[in-house]
């Protein structure tokens, strides 16, 4: 690699990941200091652990030319779905879902984080040797077909919430790639609807006699993610589980009001009000202890950490570091959006965490994994003609 | 790539940080709409989760008799208490050593001796696992604890975090039966008396509601007076975590101490008549083992106050705290319903409906008197034939033991109790008005309501045709319904049996058992509907002299005679004279004596009966021997011996002891009521109850120098 491709380097991407990270800990050494009593910092120091590994295999990511994963393309394909197989069959349970595989006691990994940055990288390469010819309905049925299998996989496990993560990398990409904006969008608007009239049936009990086949029509979803639909819609409903959770969660961020109650000054995570406050629900102690001002600038740092994504994806050499930007911006997106709009209740519960703030090695690795490629990318963008 | 072939894709890409963008708007405008528009209603949301007030029980006031006697105080009782907040200093999980090394500690003392330390602490853990929810709130692990103990507690504290000894306050009666059934006891409170509790006018003036847990007077003083001796609970706030355990504590109100009650009760004076009383019932057991129960009531016939009130059997309020063992259960509530009435909790003097005899026949001379009926000076020859003939005779009551008092005017008749004058007296009331001689006695409180600020008084019934004709028509009434389905009961029965015998004679035989159940049915009614509703003769023979329906309570008897010796102001009577400020002992507030009514009854006439009672303890009256060695003594009053049930019955000869008295006579203090069951003679039962009571309140001493 020329030495001087080094000067392409996009400072305020690195600079607001730096500063992501940092929060990261800073966030942590008050959300997690009484998630393990005995061990105040337990989470602060796996996570700076994760970190600086992250860093490593961004770095090593970074290095190597993305334009070489082309060549290992089914084997990534294949190497993925074995993974997530493996997962199946061997991983371990918890709280109902097979997620993980252990190699020790302590130490595991989740695939289906890896399994984002596989298709990422696969299905980039799927759609670049599709330019153009995407304009037709029967065009969409090979890119999803490629979709479908590892997505089947995840949503087995079940892991509802990272199956509507490929759904966003696929839209994302498909949408980058040329999909006729018409015929794809249409399209989607016809699965939400069809999705949406499937979800009133199962969920109806009034229907008029010529519709009476359809009430309560069974779905391929476990029962406490149909709950989570329901509570989502009024959380006040289950007072105990997650409505509870959410419930907890509204209080949290709303207590915190303009100027928040204060580093480690908080109530409601403090005093474990708060489920999974160093994971899932990390924003909630953000809202209550930083208020107003931490959330904005949190939400400020990610929306500057995406815009640089998405102009390091603009200025990409080729179609395939175009759309493997496009995969992970469209990642980085929705998981933002489900998790704050989770945790201030305006989606529903689907167990996803904040990217680089929450605490957890596979998403940490992950997503370093997936800002190496971005930076791979911005180290070989295109010369501009001036 | 060339520009001209990016371009497309650029422009998508810009759609894409335009998503971003517009997504970024809409988290950020919903975090403004929680934490700035609605934050503060969040605030509280998260406020309430943590912030839980907790109640700071009071001091229960004391109570103390009019000389400031202390008859019922809160004494400290010490208790091992664990506390969740300090039990979280031991690291891990070594709390659960602490509880281990502390049901070691605790084991010589623990209820059941034979438990192991693993299964106390055991028992332990249960406990606060019971109270998870209000963990900020320390647990009771041992009450009444040893002095020892408390020692090796303290001497151990460092290796118990957690651990406290503390002390509760728990009712204490020094006098123990001294006025018993007046102070009452105070356990928890029931679910139904939550609800009968909150209608204390004063309660609900400051918005006070009882709740489940609250200790509370059940009978007596301490369940009239409850509010004011309960005090103001403080509050404390308390802040605590996701499982309920307590993080900080602060005190938002002090809790305020219950008000000293101070009786119109004397307790010396209570001491003299608990004492001669119980003395006169174990003289009479000598005759009659079933001889156990009684009553006496001294009061203030110028204001209505309670000075001494007495029920036996006699109740230990002290026996009712904490675990009532079946032994003290039956004794004060029997279960056998036969023993009902033998209760060591009832108040009789208060609840106890006792037939008045002979003590009634002032309210019949004063509706005699007052009705133009007599005159004091009218002279009857003490005769049954006096009261008419074969048919009023046949109804009338003979004269007491036989006896024949030649002529009666109204002095002699009281003096000698004649039933016959007061037949013909009262005879000659309710033929002229049914309804009068009721009348005056609920003018001076017989029969109805007294008023008395103490829960639970009975009623009791003053004669009146119309009560008669309620009652028994009732009566009849439940007798014809049972009739009536005995009776369909014994066709359905039947019917089949004889349809089913098939000879002539077998049928016979059939019918005529049929015949002869329908026969007792029938049988049965008549007996059930023998009395009249109408009002007849007897009755008002019966009830002049204070038979038939005639039921009071000893509280009515005295006030009734209070009324007759004041003039004639029929007084509420009360026992709690004022409410003090427990610290300072300054008057909260002083209750003052009321006048309910004023009687019909003219001040000559009262003076003429007063004068009639004067005789009953002198000259030849029934009672002229029981003061004769009390030179001091003025006064008058009334013997009454009262049969319990009709003629010819089992308790027909049984008769309670009635007496009532007031002295001294001119200007008259105090009046007496007593009834001694199964007594007999009113004056050589309740009669030297009321001796005792005015020796002692009026410092009388007898000749004999005792």
């Amino acid at each position: 690699m020329d030495r001087r491709a080094l000067r392409n380097l996009d400072v305020l991407f690195i600079l607001f990941t730096f500063l992501l990270l940092a929060a990261s800990l800073v966030i942590l050494s008050t959300a997690s200091i009484n998630v393990i009593k005995s061990d105040p910092f337990h989470y602060v120091e796996t996570q700076t652990v994760w970190i600086v590994t992250g860093i490593v295999i961004a770095v090593v990511i970074a290095v190597i030319d993305y334009q070489k994963w082309q060549y290992f393309r089914w084997w990534i394909y294949g190497f993925n779905i074995v993974l997530l197989l493996i997962v199946i069959f061997f991983g371990d349970t918890a709280k109902g879902a097979t997620r993980w595989i252990y190699f020790t006691d302590s130490i595991g990994i989740q695939p289906s984080e890896f399994a984002k940055i596989f298709i990422i990288l696969t299905f980039a390469d799927f759609l670049a040797k599709r330019k153009g010819r995407l304009n037709d309905i029967k065009d969409f049925i090979p890119p999803f077909l490629f979709m479908l299998g590892p997505m089947l996989l995840i949503f087995k496990q079940p892991d509802l919430g990272t199956t509507l993560v490929f759904v966003a990398i696929f839209i994302g990409m498909m949408f980058v790639a040329g999909a006729n904006p018409w015929k794809f969008g249409g399209l989607l608007l016809g699965g939400a609807a069809v999705v949406g009239i499937v979800l009133w049936l199962h969920f109806s009990t009034d229907l008029p006699g010529w519709l009476q086949w359809a009430q309560g029509l069974p779905l391929p979803l476990q029962e406490y993610q149909l709950n989570r639909l329901v509570i989502f819609m009024d959380p006040a409903s289950d007072r105990s589980g997650d409505g509870w959770h959410i419930l907890q969660s509204l209080w949290a961020i709303g207590s915190g009001g303009l100027w928040g109650k204060g580093y480690r000054g908080g109530t409601q995570g403090q005093l474990n009000f708060l489920p999974e406050h160093h994971t899932d629900f990390v924003f909630s102690v953000v809202g209550e202890e930083f208020g107003f001002i931490g959330t904005i600038t949190l939400l400020f740092l990610f929306l500057i950490f995406l815009l640089r994504s998405i102009y390091i994806t603009i200025r990409a050499r080729d179609m395939y570091g175009m759309l493997i930007g496009t995969g992970v911006v469209s990642m980085f997106t929705f998981h933002i959006l489900v998790n704050v709009g989770m945790t201030s209740g305006i989606m529903p519960v689907t167990g996803i965490p904040l990217p680089l703030i929450s605490a957890g090695g596979s998403a940490m690795w992950s997503n370093m994994a997936a800002i190496g490629l971005l930076l791979s990318v911005n180290l070989r963008h295109r010369r501009l003609m001036f | 790539m060339d520009d001209r072939e990016r371009k497309p894709y650029t422009y998508r890409l810009w759609g894409l940080s335009a998503v971003v963008v517009l997504i970024f708007l809409i988290l950020s405008f919903n975090l403004w709409r929680l934490q700035i528009a609605q934050g503060s209603y969040y605030s509280a949301m998260a406020k309430g989760n943590v912030m839980k007030l907790v109640k700071v029980a009071p001091t229960r006031g004391d109570i103390v008799d009019r000389n400031g006697k202390l008859l019922v105080t809160s004494i400290p009782e010490f208790v091992v208490h664990l506390n969740w907040m300090d039990l979280q200093q031991a690291k891990g999980d070594e709390w659960k050593d602490v509880v281990k090394q502390l049901a070691f500690y605790i084991q010589p003392e623990w209820p059941n001796a034979n438990q192991t330390v693993e299964s106390i602490a055991e028992d332990i853990f249960a406990n606060i696992q019971n109270h998870q929810w209000e963990r900020y709130r320390p647990v009771i692990i041992l009450d009444e604890i040893s002095p020892e103990l408390q020692a090796v507690i303290a001497e151990h504290q460092e290796e118990l975090p957690g651990v406290s000894v503390d002390a509760i306050p728990v009712r204490s009666y020094p006098e123990t039966t001294l006025l018993g059934q007046l102070l009452g006891y105070v356990r928890e409170i029931s679910d139904p008396e939550i609800a009968q509790f909150n209608k204390d006018t004063d309660a609900q003036e400051v918005g006070f509601e009882y709740a489940q847990g609250d200790l509370v007077g059940k009978m007596g003083v301490e369940k009239s007076y409850d509010f004011w001796l309960r005090g103001k609970e403080g509050v404390q706030q308390v802040e605590v975590d996701n499982n309920a355990r307590p993080v900080s504590k602060q005190i938002i109100q002090e809790a305020e101490a219950g008000k000293t009650v101070q009786l119109t009760l004397d307790a010396d004076l209570q001491k003299t008549v608990d004492d001669t009383l119980d003395q006169v019932i174990l003289d009479i057991q000598k005759q009659n083992p079933a001889a156990h129960a009684g009553a006496a009531v001294v009061m203030d016939v110028n204001t209505g106050k309670i000075l001494a009130m007495t029920s036996r059997p006699a109740m230990d309020p002290n026996d009712l705290i904490g675990i009532i063992s079946d032994q003290m259960a039956d004794k004060y509530w029997p279960q056998d319903p036969k023993r009902a009435s033998e209760a060591a909790s009832l108040n009789r003097a208060l609840t106890g409906l006792y037939p008045p005899g002979s003590t009634f026949k002032m309210v019949t001379a004063m509706s005699a008197l007052q009705s133009k009926q007599t005159t004091p000076y009218e002279q009857i020859d003490d005769r049954l034939s006096s009261l008419g003939g074969r048919g009023a005779q046949q109804q009338g009551v003979e004269e007491w033991g036989g006896n024949y008092f030649g002529l009666v005017n109204l002095y002699r008749a009281m003096a000698k109790s004649s039933n016959i004058y007061f037949e013909i007296m009262g005879r000659r009331v309710f033929d002229s008005n049914p309804e009068t001689i009721g009348q005056v006695a609920r003018e001076f409180g017989l029969g109805i309501e007294s008023g008395i600020d103490l829960p639970g008084e009975a009623k009791g019934i003053s004669p009146s045709a119309e009560w008669k004709k309620t009652y028994f028509t009732n009566i009849h009434e439940n007798a014809l319904k049972s009739r009536d389905e005995a009776l369909a009961k014994i066709e359905s029965d039947y019917a089949p049996k004889l349809e089913q015998a098939a000879e002539e004679t077998n049928r016979q035989l059939v019918q005529k058992e049929k015949d002869a159940e329908i026969k007792k049915i029938n049988d049965l009614y008549k007996l059930r509907t023998l009395e009249p509703l109408e009002w007849q003769a007897y009755d008002s023979y019966n009830n002049s002299i204070g038979q038939g329906y005639n039921a009071y309570t000893p509280v009515q008897l005295a006030n009734y005679v209070a009324t007759i010796v004041n003039g004639g102001k029929h007084y509420r009577p009360f026992v709690v004279d004022k409410l003090l400020d427990s610290r300072t002992g300054e008057t909260v507030q002083q209750f003052e004596p009321k006048v309910l009514n004023t009687v019909s009854v003219s001040p000559e006439i009262l003076d003429q009966v007063k004068q009639a009672m004067g005789g009953v303890t002198t000259g030849e009256g029934t009672a002229n021997w029981l003061f004769a060695d009390v030179p001091e003594f003025t006064g008058g009053g009334k013997t009454g011996t009262a049969q319990i049930g009709s003629k010819d019955t089992i308790s027909g000869e049984i008769y309670n002891g009635v007496f009532v008295a007031f002295a001294p006579y001119d200007n008259p203090q105090v009046a007496f009521a007593g009834v001694v069951e199964f007594g007999g003679h009113g004056g050589e039962t309740a009669g030297y109850v009321a001796k005792a009571a005015f020796m002692k309140y009026f410092g009388w001493k007898n000749t004999n120098g005792g």
